[in-house]
């Protein structure tokens, strides 16, 4: 079968660290390992619209994996803490179900109390250019992938704090609000509402593809 | 009492006030039986004495300063009201200042200022009454030996404040206590000034009634709003009685060491993070905030205000310090804070996530002492330690570096909290 958006796909594949298979399902991944020890069972935490031909871009995040795989590996951590991993991985999913990875990357939470989940804020969707802008515990966080190929995954570097509260709560959509844009210029600009506090912080990339932001206002 | 105990003669005249029966403040009627005693007339004689009683009520008392700026505003803990002026107010003249349009506001002023009273009095008397041409004088005692004295001849002119205004119902009279304050913090709650007054000079004197007033003295002019709760810990209990800066921080940091700290209204004040439906913050970012709210939680940033500006009521320098993570975030150990009732307070702790930033305070008196009023913790250099080091070793547990690795918080290790400023 080969359909116009079907080579569209296909083409793009081609320069992308990628994966397409209508087996590409999680239960066939879950398969291939011991069985998953934890809940969340994986799930789509994310999507939206992506293209002219009805393509979404769907996040997903994947159940939890064995944290003995990441022994020997992963980051040594305090014996108060338990961290737990699990998969999170973007997609560009067609009308008909298939699904091409456009970047994975592994989520370990630290087993403190309010580091868990994984929840996408917002996104920027540009030719060659996917932002989002992702929470993960009381964190924020900056996904920029290329299309085609490539991806960074970095803290919301600011040369400013955002947030007024002390507490490091459990950041997700109804803590936080956010939007992204670009100056004329090409930078990336960013609205943090941090709710707690009521205050609204505007930043913008100090150079274009730093993604490294500095406060231009914060108000209430 | 004989006709002759009130001076009066066969056949004669006297003019009699008696204090005003509560509850009337019309004029009343009341008959005087005077037995003559005598050898004019062999028999018992009655004549009947008309007696005016004069209706005086306190209506209001306003306080001020008999040099300018040394009367502080107060401002109510919600800072809906400034209590600058009327205020003791018994509008309805009941005798009381509990009922609707009453009230009682509490009074700030400098060490050693001198009081002026203005108050007014409801005065029912017959047109016949003038207060001009009696010697009518309004007085009144306070606690403390402080004494007001108001005259309608008073004319010598030692009192500059001095005023006294007779309208057609109500008696206005001004005047400067008899003392000023002393040279060290006072705190009266209440200090009760009984009031009377005299139709001859001060020789026989009839009660009026009693005022309360809520009345603080400072060291020095606040550097910022007065709010009532601050004006009240920054005099009270330990802090009253004492002259010296170094004293007072000791002192009022006394109320904050317990964990116990409360407002005007009883309500004990806590150290809070707490979030309600849809991420509302159940808690105060800065002093004004917490004491305006009814359950009284403030983080950190409100702690660390609420005493600045407890020592700035003195005009006492302090700088609310803000303590960051040498990255991304720290942990604290589990310890009991403000209005946790002595258990451990677990937010910012470790399996708790930690804190993104704490606010502490110092006082330039004390550079070596950081304050941490939300956990009522007092950090004193004390070895070859930086009281900042100090500090850290005490109180931090561990800190989190990048997005998830928390390392451990070594004592002796190098200094790693970033204190601004």
């Amino acid at each position: 079968m080969s359909t116009p958006r079907l080579r569209r796909l296909s083409a793009l594949s081609m320069l992308l660290w990628f994966a397409i298979s209508a087996d590409f399902s999680d239960e066939a991944r879950a398969n291939d390992q011991e069985p998953p020890i934890a809940t969340p069972a994986s799930a789509p935490i994310f999507a939206t619209p992506i293209g002219i031909a009805g393509q979404r871009l769907a996040v997903i995040q994947g159940k939890y994996l064995d944290s003995a795989l990441f022994e020997g590996v992963r980051a040594p951590t305090i014996p108060e803490l338990t961290p737990r991993f699990y998969e999170v991985r973007a997609e560009l999913r067609a009308v008909d179900g298939t699904s091409v990875l456009l970047a994975s990357r592994l989520r370990g939470e630290s087993g403190t109390m309010n580091d868990v989940g994984t929840v996408v804020l917002n996104s920027l969707i540009e030719p060659g250019q996917i932002t989002l802008f992702v929470a993960e515990g009381p964190d924020l966080y900056l996904w920029s992938i290329s299309v085609p190929g490539g991806s960074i995954w970095t803290p919301f570097k600011t040369d400013k704090p955002w947030h007024k509260a002390a507490a490091a709560y459990q950041l997700n959509g109804d803590s936080i609000q956010s939007k992204l844009a670009r100056t004329k210029d090409g930078r990336l600009a960013i609205e943090v509402h941090e709710k707690v506090s009521g205050y609204n912080n505007s930043f913008e990339e100090t150079k274009k593809g730093s993604l490294e932001f500095s406060l231009l206002k914060q108000w209430k | 009492m004989s006709a002759s105990d009130l001076g009066m003669t066969f056949g004669g005249t006297k003019t009699l006030y008696v204090e005003a029966v509560k509850g009337h403040t019309s004029n009343q009627m009341i008959t005087v039986a005077t037995d003559v005693v005598g050898t004019a007339w062999s028999g018992t004689v009655s004549d009947n004495v008309r007696v005016t009683p004069i209706g005086f009520k306190i209506k209001s008392v306003s306080f001020d300063s008999f040099s300018s700026g040394e009367i502080y505003p107060i401002t109510k803990d919600d800072g809906s009201i400034v209590y600058n002026t009327l205020h003791w107010l018994d509008d309805n003249l009941d005798g009381d200042v509990a009922d609707t349009g009453d009230h009682y506001y509490p009074v700030a002023y400098k060490r050693q200022a001198a009081m002026v009273l203005e108050r007014k009095f409801e005065l029912v008397a017959p047109s016949s009454f003038s207060a001009a041409g009696t010697d009518l004088v309004v007085r009144g005692q306070g606690d403390g030996g402080y004494e007001f004295w108001s005259g309608s001849n008073d004319t010598s002119g030692s009192d500059p404040k001095h005023t006294f205004v007779k309208g057609t119902t109500l008696l206005t009279t001004r005047d400067t206590a008899s003392q000023a304050f002393p040279n060290w913090i006072d705190h009266f709650d209440p200090m009760t000034i009984k009031w009377s007054f005299s139709t001859d000079a001060g020789t026989n004197w009839n009660s009026v009634g009693d005022t309360k007033h809520k009345i603080y003295t400072f060291l020095d002019a606040p550097q910022d709003i007065l709010y009532e709760t601050v004006a009240k810990i920054a005099t009270a209990g330990p802090v009253k009685g004492l002259s010296t800066p170094a004293a007072v921080v000791d002192a009022i940091w006394t109320e904050f060491a317990d964990n116990d700290v409360r407002r005007v209204d009883g309500v004990q004040m806590s150290y809070s993070h707490a979030t309600g439906p849809g991420n509302v913050a159940l808690f105060g970012y800065t002093a004004p905030e917490m004491l305006a709210r009814g359950d009284g939680r403030g983080q950190c940033t409100a702690w660390a205000d609420l005493l600045l500006r407890t020592l700035g009521a003195h005009n006492i320098e302090s700088t609310s310090t803000k303590v960051d993570p040498p990255d991304t975030r720290f942990a604290v150990k589990a310890m009991p804070a403000q209005g946790s009732g002595g258990a451990n307070y677990l937010v910012g702790t470790l399996a708790a996530g930690g804190f993104n930033f704490h606010q502490v305070l110092r006082v330039a008196l004390f550079p070596d002492r950081i304050y941490d009023p939300s956990y009522g913790g007092l950090t004193t250099k004390s070895d070859a330690r930086s009281v900042e080091l100090k500090y850290e070793d005490e109180n931090i547990t561990h800190f989190r570096f990048g997005a998830s690795t928390w390392v451990a918080n070594v004592l002796g290790d190098a200094l790693q909290l970033e204190f601004t400023p």
